[in-house]
């Protein structure tokens, strides 16, 4: 495939040689598929090999995410920075001062907890503790004792509290990877260079890619490379990574870097859909047949 | 032609950010309106807003540019066109659109408004790439010698950074490929 774009690549760019060009031609006429797929190639160098226009969409891209439009129906603009107009009932702010007001409610702590049942013993205390205040023990532990009539006793505090529920910070370093990160170098005969990670967009999932080089001693059919992906649970690593996939290198043709051990260099694609929750993430290479991993690296998707 | 107008081609033709945002802050309310009226959605107002834009651009940057109408008249002109042609794929029998006006479109646009979906089509699988590959792909789609790109973006080497232009274009030409515009434009 590789190859086959770089044909593409040189007959658009008219470098082909006479006879190249000669059976390239030939093969457009009888295969209908290649010259779609030379179509496709001429588009997109045609749709994407301005610089300046592809600047200028940037630019316009990020003037529109900053514009909010309201739904009125006057077309004029105001002078309120944003496009919308600034005459007529605004109802985007109605909307944004609704939302505020449920967010405000929803986050003033409630006192949910059932009111504890009126303690018999307290009662009972309450009502057996002498005006000459003889019981001194417990007028001093009672905090009900010295209470006129008619004044209510205090909630006594609930005696046995639920344990307050510990929540992971999505955010929060596994150290132990960390550590793992800052070793950097663990393997003379397999290194990962360049990688790079991106997290897309795609509907409700995100398209996760991870890519980069791959320099190996060792024939890649030979053995099997795998990538792990965890989140930031300490209790998942190394045991329960939340994604799990073999790899693919393949190799690149032409110049190869010099090393102290021979080594051959090879482009690793990972890609993949899947539902992420923002927190920090870590992933690692490795072989499938050793548990020590080959390379680590981290990454984070951001709140939304 | 106004001082006004006379500013807003410019900001066009120059990618200037203020002259740009005075444009959408000017005329995207009316542009709403209309598109809005005639069944779309404030989304599809920027989306179509944005392509009249770079409809203009390409118009402008031809050489052979001269507005013998107002900036709005040839403006929305253009975004009707746009949203026009979405609806009538959309129906499949002729649209009529609410207007108030009867706009013809500046003579010398057919082409690019031709070619407007197209261009869309490779600029929204484009925008789907990772940053690392937009930037290579930009710089070879810019001829710029796969060396210089090396350089540029710190790439380990000229094989390695072949092999992730090939991967890159693979993609885009996946996206492109997976979307459902790229069928009806090859019937």
């Amino acid at each position: 495939m590789e190859g086959q774009y770089e044909k593409i690549e040189r007959y658009l760019a008219g470098t082909l040689e006479a006879a190249e060009l000669q059976a390239f031609e030939a093969a457009l006429q009888s295969d209908p598929e290649l010259a779609q797929e030379v179509e496709l190639h001429r588009m997109a160098q045609t749709f994407l090999g301005n610089p300046d226009e592809i600047d200028f969409r940037l630019n316009l891209e990020d003037i529109a995410d900053s514009i909010e439009l309201s739904d009125s129906s006057d077309g004029s603009s105001g002078d309120n920075g944003a496009a919308g107009g600034g005459s007529g009932f605004n109802w985007l702010w109605i909307t944004l001062i609704v939302f505020a007001l449920a967010l405000i409610y929803i986050l003033i702590p409630k006192n949910n907890s059932p009111a504890p049942p009126d303690d018999p013993i307290r009662q009972d205390s309450i009502q057996n503790v002498p005006d000459s205040g003889q019981n001194s023990t417990l007028e001093s532990i009672d905090t009900n004792a010295n209470l006129e009539e008619g004044q209510a006793p205090t909630n006594p505090p609930p005696i046995n509290d639920p344990p307050p529920v510990l929540t992971r910070d999505p955010f929060a370093v596994n150290p132990r990877i960390e550590a793992l990160i800052e070793a950097a170098r663990f393997s003379n005969m397999h290194e990962f260079a360049d990688m790079q990670v991106n997290l897309i967009p795609a509907n409700e999932q995100t398209n996760l890619l991870i890519e980069g080089q791959l320099l190996s001693a060792i024939n890649p059919d030979s053995v099997t490379y795998q990538i792990q992906v965890f989140d930031n649970d300490p209790g998942k690593y190394p045991g329960t990574p939340l994604l799990q996939s073999t790899l693919t290198p393949r190799l690149v043709e032409g110049d190869q870097p010099q090393a102290f051990v021979v080594r051959k260099a090879y482009t690793i694609l990972y890609d993949t859909l899947v539902d992420l929750e923002p927190g920090v993430y870590y992933y690692q290479m490795r072989l499938q047949s050793e548990p020590t991993p080959l390379f680590v690296g981290k990454f984070e998707k951001a709140e939304e | 032609m106004s001082k006004k107008e006379d500013s807003h081609i410019r900001a066009i033709r120059q990618n200037d950010t203020k002259g740009l945002r005075q444009i959408y802050k000017d005329f995207l309310p009316r542009i709403a309106n209309f598109i809005r009226k005639n069944g779309g959605s404030n989304d599809d107002a920027k989306d179509v807003f944005q392509e009249a834009l770079v409809v203009i651009y390409k118009k402008v940057h031809s050489g052979n540019f001269q507005l013998t109408s107002g900036f709005y008249t040839l403006l929305y002109g253009v975004c009707r066109n746009i949203w026009g042609n979405q609806l009538q794929k959309k129906s499949r029998k002729e649209v009529t659109l609410l207007d108030d006006y009867k706009y013809t479109i500046e003579p010398g646009f057919e082409s690019l408004l031709e070619n407007q979906e197209k261009s869309k089509l490779f600029w929204d699988a484009f925008k789907k790439l990772g940053k690392d590959c937009q930037t290579l792909l930009q710089l070879f789609f810019a001829k710029v010698k796969m060396a210089e790109i090396v350089e540029k973006m710190n790439l380990s080497s000229v094989s390695y950074a072949k092999k992730r232009k090939f991967q890159c274009k693979e993609q885009l030409i996946r996206f492109v490929k997976a979307d459902a515009r790229y069928l009806e434009l090859l019937q």
